[in-house]
């Protein structure tokens, strides 16, 4: 099994909340699974290209958003050894959105802290930052969400953190 | 600063330690990010 690595995952999005290694504990214990294998990119090619795998099964939600691009890429390369993809359907009701909203509202600890900024510094091309001096400043960076497919304003999503 | 200037005061360590503590606890009780944290005080006048 192909795992992406937290670079490979924050090049495209946030974060993931479970390490590299807790994932890879996850996959691992699955029934079926021998090996893991780490993706240190988005680009699935170099993986594809060292393994030439005759079956690539991948859940279908890929076929939209960012991914879909990537997909193309998988389906090109694998057909240079007559290699096929497989789109299962993807596990309705599974978002990490919600998952980190669940999260969030158990609030956190000073290492957790810490450690989520070790993790972002080591991940992220790019750590971004934004200024807090009071309660209600820090909720906005709680909450503040950018969509850079907009075309000229930010749009800002503004809750409760809890 | 921002903490200075936020309760009205002069960035010239009008503002104390624990004050800015106090500052720091209320932000952590609505965020669960990281902090980076300025020490600096501000100057003496």
């Amino acid at each position: 099994m192909g795992l992406l690595t937290d670079k490979a995952i924050a090049s495209y999005k946030r974060l993931p909340y479970l390490t590299y290694d807790e994932r890879e504990a996850v996959v691992s214990g699955l029934k079926g699974v021998h090996n893991v294998i780490p993706q240190e990119t988005l680009d699935y090619r170099p993986n594809l290209e060292a393994l030439k795998p005759g079956i690539v099964v991948h859940g279908d939600d890929w076929k939209s958003g960012v991914q879909s691009k990537v997909r193309d890429q998988v389906i090109e390369t694998l057909a240079q050894w007559g290699g096929k993809l497989v789109d299962v359907p993807y596990t309705a009701g599974i978002s990490s959105t919600k998952l980190n909203k669940a999260v969030k509202s158990q609030g956190t600890t000073a290492d957790r802290r810490r450690a989520q900024f070790k993790r972002l510094v080591h991940s992220k091309e790019i750590v971004r930052v934004i200024e807090t001096h009071s309660g209600i400043s820090s909720l906005i960076a709680e909450n503040l969400e950018v969509d850079v497919t907009a075309r000229s304003v930010l749009s800002m999503r503004f809750g409760p953190a809890r | 600063m921002t903490d200075s200037t936020n309760k009205g005061k002069p960035d010239i360590e009008a503002v104390d330690t624990s004050d800015r503590a106090n500052t720091i606890s209320s932000i952590f009780e609505v965020t669960t990010k990281p902090m980076i944290y300025d020490g600096d005080t501000g100057g003496k006048p």
